[in-house]
């Protein structure tokens, strides 16, 4: 299966999860994404939710001035953000359960 | 920062900036301005050029756009700047913006599961417009089966064909044109019926919302008693104290009256009023008693006759005091227009 495909759909509660552990800056996010295993994860994808996810008013953002790179602009969660983070935390355990014990089943059956 | 990053980025930016022509101006220059930050972020880091890194513009761009809400921009953003300033992109645009509100999140989330309803209802709204068409007007016949050909059991035949045929096309993914003709027939179908919500009104059934909480409305035109209360419907008696039914009244002029006040009763109570029709089906505006029954909050009660039905029977017939035998008048008075007469069934 593609898994750019299913990321699409959790691609918003992972992003959230990983700017709610600690602000970051766009690129900075991809890259703890990919680290944290969702090697798939596109840098258009991510810097796209971050703005939808801004807008909704889940994150806030704030430039940083630097002195030898580019301004860099960073993100972080809002309470509000963080209340929509753990309503999805919940939906997402529900589903992943279901998920799991759904896949699990029929690969019993299948062996 | 150097100039070498510097300018990979702008390269960057300047061949991705006509796949965004989709979007409305403002949002389209905000969002580069952004993304030019963004892409001088990226390109900082170390690593091989940005189009190796972040592969095609072209792909980065449609990407973007569906990753950040603008869906339905990005297929317009294939078609470059010319797109941006059609009609059609505008009308895209203007769709994307009501698609990212809450509201438009919300309705795109339940669409897949209302999309069953709506195969169902334009079904019926099918069905009652074959009805409409064979009776040449006259509409919203039956409830809930459409009488076709005038027959409750035929409209039923009919729904039995109509919402299987209706879902099995739903469930179709169709392409070109029929994809089109069924976007142009669903078109007209929620016209119709938006054409039928209307028209319940002043053609069969009428009742107006009262103007404040509590306070029947009124309008100032309809026709009173000498006490300043309404006069809802006409009950016309013989000299034998017979009801009259129906009759056609019209003034000194010959104009058919008309101008009842059919919304409230007398006790603040909302009325519903049906006209008489011909035989054609059509109403006949001055034909009295009209049919007439009071109004429940989400229906109508109807006591005791039922609407739609030509031989129900008229609910009251109130006069108190049985007419008085009239002597003929000895002067015939004669309208200066004869009046048009009507069959009345």
């Amino acid at each position: 299966m593609d898994t750019t495909q299913l990321l699409k759909g959790v691609l918003d509660l992972a992003v959230l999860a990983v700017v709610q552990e600690e602000d970051g800056y766009g690129y900075d996010i991809v890259r703890r994404l990919r680290q944290a295993g969702l090697e798939d994860v596109g840098d258009a994808s991510v810097y796209g939710t971050l703005r939808r996810l801004y807008q909704s008013g889940a994150l806030k953002s704030w430039v940083v001035a630097s002195e030898e790179g580019p301004h860099r602009k960073y993100y972080g969660v809002t309470p509000a953000g963080r209340d929509t983070y753990e309503t999805w935390v919940k939906k997402w355990r529900g589903f992943a359960d279901a998920m799991g014990a759904l896949v699990e089943s029929s690969g019993r059956e299948a062996a | 920062m150097t100039t070498a990053t510097m300018s990979d980025a702008d390269r960057y930016l300047k061949e991705l900036t006509p796949h965004l022509a989709a979007l409305p101006p403002e949002e389209r220059a905000e969002l580069l301005e952004d993304l030019a930050l963004h892409l001088q972020e990226v390109a900082a880091e170390p690593g091989p050029p940005l189009e190796e890194r972040l592969g095609p513009p072209a792909a980065y761009a449609a990407e973007l756009l569906a990753s950040a809400g603008f869906a339905s921009a990005t297929a317009g953003a294939a078609a470059g700047p010319a797109a941006a300033r059609s009609p059609l992109a505008s009308a895209v645009a203007v769709a994307a913006r009501v698609r990212r509100s809450a509201f438009g999140r919300e309705v795109a989330r339940a669409w897949p599961s209302l999309r069953p309803a709506w195969w169902v209802a334009r079904a019926w709204v099918a069905v009652y417009l074959l009805v409409d068409l064979e009776r040449d007007g006259g509409r919203f016949h039956g409830f809930p089966f459409p009488e076709l050909f005038g027959n409750p059991f035929v409209g039923f035949l009919a729904l039995a064909v109509a919402i299987p045929a209706s879902i099995r096309l739903g469930q179709k993914d169709l392409a070109g044109w029929k994809r089109a003709a069924v976007v142009a027939g669903n078109v007209v179908l929620v016209f119709y019926a938006l054409s039928l919500a209307g028209d319940v009104g002043p053609r069969e059934v009428r009742y107006v919302d009262s103007g404040g909480e509590g306070r029947p409305f009124f309008p100032d035109s309809c026709l009173r008693n000498g006490d300043g209360s309404v006069i809802t419907n006409l009950y016309a008696h013989d000299a034998d104290g017979r009801l009259l039914d129906p009759v056609l009244l019209y003034d000194q002029f010959g104009r058919p009256i008309d101008n009842l006040c059919p919304e409230y009763d007398g006790q603040g109570r909302r009325l519903v009023t049906e006209y008489r029709r011909d035989a054609n089906g059509a109403p006949v505006i001055n034909a009295f008693p009209r049919r007439q029954g009071t109004a429940e909050p989400f229906g109508e009660k109807w006591s005791p006759a039922l609407p739609g039905r030509p031989d129900a029977t008229v609910p009251v017939t109130p006069p108190a005091v049985v007419a008085p035998r009239l002597s003929p008048p000895t002067t015939a008075l004669t309208p200066t227009t004869t009046p048009t007469t009507t069959t009345v069934p």
